[in-house]
């Protein structure tokens, strides 16, 4: 690991912002969710624990996501003017800044999404008194890595936005983008915004194949609680098309990327240092 | 070397520098008041602000196909620092890796500096004054033994005990040095280099400094002027010999203004 990367997530996971939203805000609520919202211990079937887990796993871990995302896009946004010295200038040369930058922002997320994972299980086991073991372990991890690599595209494609239209001061509302749109796909539990949606909001595809490969079963495309604990009939979501959706918009952001990076004109880090 | 050849460059479709050619290829003070574009300048010779047109040569190679290249430019622009949120220590640790630069010097020279090692180890650079983030920017620029150090305002909201200091490091460095300033009580203090004016998003020159510090400021064209240049749309010149107003008895360049009123009046 080179010093760039090493010192780059040291930053991020010492981040205060980073830790309260992504883990004690998300912690918070899935101390909620399982003692509050959910169906008391004792004689509670094992497919209802299951299914709850993956649930809160695959919903508030989506939470957790879109708060790092924000803090990435903090990040990225300071970055950028720097990056510029710091790729002509110095050791990093562009290709190695830019696999630097990713590998760290992806072990970041990684590691939030870990902390989420172990408290999950924790917590489960506290309520029920059950381990309850991920269905696709290795497609399941497979599944954080792309809402890591989302993640990381989307919070540079924000974060050069805000130069591009060169309002800096923006930065606040841009960077929290990744949660509103989080959010929505969170709503899925209860409503179900139709077949679009699901694929048009790369939250909720995401959302989709977590809960797909910690739970063994293909998810509703919305009103995840009526479908799972009420036995209502509701279309399921097409995985590979969730996955082509993924795909389709990791191709978007990286074009952004580049059409952004052609536009944008650095502002002083000042500019955005004391908003 | 650093060359720039009619460089235009600027923000949000404002032009900020006017096709600016120079060289600078040994100790050089860039003098202008705010806003004349100083720190535009520094910033187009270290990347952080892309030219509209023009080019900028830095050892024979353009800026714009420079990558990956340690020790040829460094630079205290804050901008390249606020990169990362580590402390100090950590922001010296990187960039003296990533620029081949002296670690063990670097931390000394925060020691002289008066830079406690709580606030090395523990405070980001944000956190620190605006004096003291100028020092740890200068410092870390000057440790990382670049061929070309170039310095924005390294004086600024510094004590006159840290000026002196870091005055003293400057002029022991080897190597092409540009900085950028609009205090004149360098004049004085750096006589042996060469300097450039610099107005409204133009540049003046060359001048040797010890020329500079026995001239004087007067209005209008003239013949045997040593520079001529134009503030306010009015023309001016330096002189060796005639009635004027020396440039050293400003304290800041910003004043030039009131000056040229003075002088043309």
């Amino acid at each position: 690991m080179t010093l760039f990367l090493k010192l780059k997530v040291k930053s991020l996971v010492t981040n205060k912002h980073l830790l309260f939203w992504s883990v004690f805000f998300v912690e918070f609520w899935l101390i909620m969710w399982f003692f509050v919202f959910s169906r008391e211990g004792g004689e509670v079937p094992i497919e209802y624990v299951e299914t709850n887990t993956a649930t809160a796993f695959a919903f508030l871990g989506l939470i957790a996501a879109a708060s790092v995302a924000i803090s990435l896009t903090y990040s990225s946004a300071f970055q950028i003017a720097g990056a510029r010295y710091v790729t002509k200038f110095t050791k990093l040369s562009p290709r190695r800044y830019a696999i630097e930058d990713f590998a760290a922002n992806l072990v970041v997320f990684l590691i939030i999404l870990a902390i989420f994972y172990i408290s999950t299980m924790v917590i489960t086991w506290i309520k029920y008194r059950v381990w309850v073991v991920p269905k696709y372990p290795l497609m399941l991890f497979g599944a954080l890595v792309m809402g890591g690599i989302l993640a990381h595209l989307l919070s540079y494609d924000l974060g050069l936005l805000v130069f591009a239209i060169r309002k800096p001061k923006s930065l606040t509302f841009i960077a929290m983008l990744p949660l509103m749109i989080a959010f929505v796909a969170y709503a899925a539990l209860w409503t179900d915004f139709g077949v679009v949606a699901t694929y048009v909001n790369p939250f909720h595809a995401y959302a989709s194949i977590v809960c797909y490969t910690f739970l063994g079963k293909v998810p509703p495309i919305g009103r995840y609680f009526e479908y799972f604990f009420g036995g209502a009939e509701i279309e399921l979501v097409d995985l590979r098309l969730a996955l082509f959706s993924l795909m389709l918009w990791y191709i978007a952001l990286l074009l952004g990327n580049v059409l952004l990076l052609r536009r944008v004109k650095v502002v002083s880090i000042h500019e955005i240092a004391h908003m | 070397m650093i060359e720039l050849v009619e460089v235009h460059a600027g923000y949000d479709g404002e032009e900020v520098l006017h096709g600016i050619s120079c060289v600078f290829d040994s100790k050089h003070l860039l003098l202008g008041p705010n806003g004349s574009g100083k720190t535009t300048l520094i910033k187009v010779i270290t990347g952080l602000v892309p030219i509209d047109s023009g080019r900028v040569v830095i050892d024979g190679k353009d800026l714009r196909s420079i990558y990956g290249e340690p020790g040829l430019v460094a630079t205290n622009v804050e901008d390249v620092y606020a990169m990362l949120g580590v402390s100090v220590r950590d922001l010296a640790r990187l960039f003296m890796d990533l620029t081949g630069g002296d670690l063990d010097q670097a931390l000394a020279m925060f020691e002289e500096f008066g830079l406690k090692p709580r606030d090395i180890n523990r405070r980001k650079l944000w956190e620190l004054s605006a004096g003291q983030r100028k020092i740890v920017t200068s410092v870390l620029a000057l440790c990382s033994c670049a061929k070309h150090v170039v310095l924005d305002e390294p004086f600024e909201q510094l004590d006159p005990a840290r000026k002196a200091l870091l005055l003293k490091k400057i002029t022991e460095y080897r190597g092409t040095i540009i900085i950028s300033t609009h205090e004149t009580w360098l004049i004085p203090a750096l006589r042996t280099w060469s300097a450039y004016l610099m107005f409204e998003g133009r540049v003046y020159g060359r001048i040797d400094v010890e020329k500079l510090q026995r001239s004087k400021l007067v209005p209008n064209r003239v013949e045997e002027a040593l520079l001529t240049f134009t503030i306010s749309g009015r023309e001016f010149s330096i002189v060796e010999t005639g009635e004027g107003k020396a440039l050293t008895d400003l304290i800041t360049l910003d004043r030039v203004y009131e000056l040229a009123m003075e002088v043309s009046s």
